[in-house]
């Protein structure tokens, strides 16, 4: 009875209730309601889908051993969301370092090298248009703060209050970096929009 | 919509219209094992950060040196040797003597020596105390602090004038030898005793015309002294 009420629960109540109980049910069920759209914002950062899913089952991680960390007077959904950005941050430095000493230096400077593994990739699954191929190479060329801002404003849909809580920043920030952000990424796109 | 938005509308519309990328199947079980693992393993690097060869090391060897401190060194320990209760060692190379009959007996030289010395310096101080008397008498004084000044003094100036010896070299035999008097040993000799005559710490001989100028000297001193203290009562009204 109790579990089936679970699921009409805010995000904040279930933590609560992870929280002082150790309910686990109710942090399945944050699970659920999370574990996508971390996903998705994890890939269009990094553009890498295995190290996505690690990132987001290391954030699910976190706020399983860190429950404790978490504090009522902000969102539960904010808190996350800062949680897997920075998770996705230094996972995205890493990627970078290495590609740096491995592939990078034996190529041209501005060119990313993205080695094809279709096997895994949820975009080659879903029947993703090439279109959409490109957006994601362009976005993952544009700055990073720049990126994560779009990211969370254009993809995931998110208030600037919301942007600015997960960023860290000022809403005014949030604004200028997002514009900044889908400027570069027009200029990444232009063949195609001035189609 | 504002204008920023519309001059990216094509682009917003396309990042919206992107497709979603949903988490795998198996994530749930993924994760489940993944924080259970995190769990033993948090649970394991409690003990193996405590007993681990790291730091089990440096802790043994700390307690070693300690208990050898403890042990071996004990500088505070009361039941320290005291070496007036440790009994002599034996020495191998030495006869063992069974009754005290066997131990020859050997006169010591030097013991005799040290015994010829002794009557020497006590004859010394009899001639001494013999001049003593003799200068006392011969002056007439009756105070006897007044006697024992002058006494001293008369023969200090006596046993320079008398002593025969010129030189002015100090010689390691003569520091006994003064004016015919031999120096007091601090054992033998009294309080009284000690006068000017013993307290030649130069050891000194002095010739007949040094003498004579010393004398001169302390008469020059003498009358200086005279002569100041009638100054003085003179001034006093």
């Amino acid at each position: 009875m109790k579990d089936r009420n679970f699921s009409e629960f805010t995000d904040e109540e279930l933590i609560l209730e992870f929280q002082c109980n150790g309910n686990e049910k109710a942090f399945e069920i944050l699970v659920q309601r999370f574990k996508n759209p971390l996903t998705n914002y994890v890939y269009r950062f990094l553009g890498d889908y295995d190290s996505c899913v690690d990132v987001v089952q290391d954030t699910f991680v976190k706020v399983y051993r860190y429950k404790d960390n978490y504090s009522s007077l902000s969102k539960f959904s904010t808190w996350i969301y800062t949680i897997a950005g920075n998770l996705a941050r230094t996972e995205y430095q890493r990627k970078r370092r290495r590609n740096f000493f491995s592939i990078s230096s034996y190529g041209e400077e501005d060119k990313s090298f993205d080695i094809p593994d279709n096997s895994n990739r949820p975009d080659v699954a879903a029947d993703m248009s090439i279109k959409s191929e490109i957006i994601q190479k362009a976005l993952l060329k544009v700055r990073d703060s720049y990126r994560e801002a779009v990211i969370l404003r254009d993809i995931q849909e998110l208030s600037y209050e919301e942007i600015a809580e997960i960023m860290k920043i000022e809403v005014g920030t949030v604004k200028s970096r997002i514009n900044r952000g889908r400027a570069e990424l027009q200029k990444y796109l232009k063949d195609i929009y001035n189609d | 919509m504002n204008e920023e938005e519309k001059t990216y509308k094509k682009l917003l519309d396309d990042l919206k219209n992107l497709p979603k990328v949903d988490a795998p199947k198996n994530f749930e079980a993924e994760l489940l094992r993944k924080i259970n693992s995190s769990e033993s393993e948090k649970k394991e690097n409690f003990w193996e950060k405590w007993l681990s060869p790291g730091k089990l090391a440096p802790a043994a060897i700390a307690i070693a040196s300690a208990a050898i401190i403890f042990f071996v060194v004990d500088i505070n320990s009361e039941e320290m040797e005291d070496p007036l209760n440790i009994a002599p060692r034996l020495r191998e190379d030495l006869a063992i003597v069974e009754s005290i009959d066997e131990i020859q007996v050997t006169p010591l030289k030097k013991s005799g020596s040290v015994k010829e010395e002794t009557k020497d310096i006590n004859k010394g101080l009899l001639q001494t105390k013999e001049a003593e008397g003799q200068n006392g008498s011969d002056l007439g004084l009756d105070n006897q602090s007044d006697m024992k000044s002058n006494e001293t003094e008369n023969s200090i100036s006596d046993d320079l004038i008398s002593d025969k010896s010129d030189s002015d070299s100090f010689k390691a035999e003569e520091t006994r030898s003064l004016g015919g008097s031999i120096a007091p040993s601090p054992v033998t000799t009294t309080a009284s005793e000690i006068n000017k005559d013993n307290i030649n710490f130069m050891q000194r001989n002095l010739s007949t015309e040094e003498k004579k100028e010393v004398q001169q000297l302390k008469m020059k001193v003498q009358t200086e002294k005279s002569a100041k203290t009638q100054q003085n009562s003179n001034k006093l009204p």
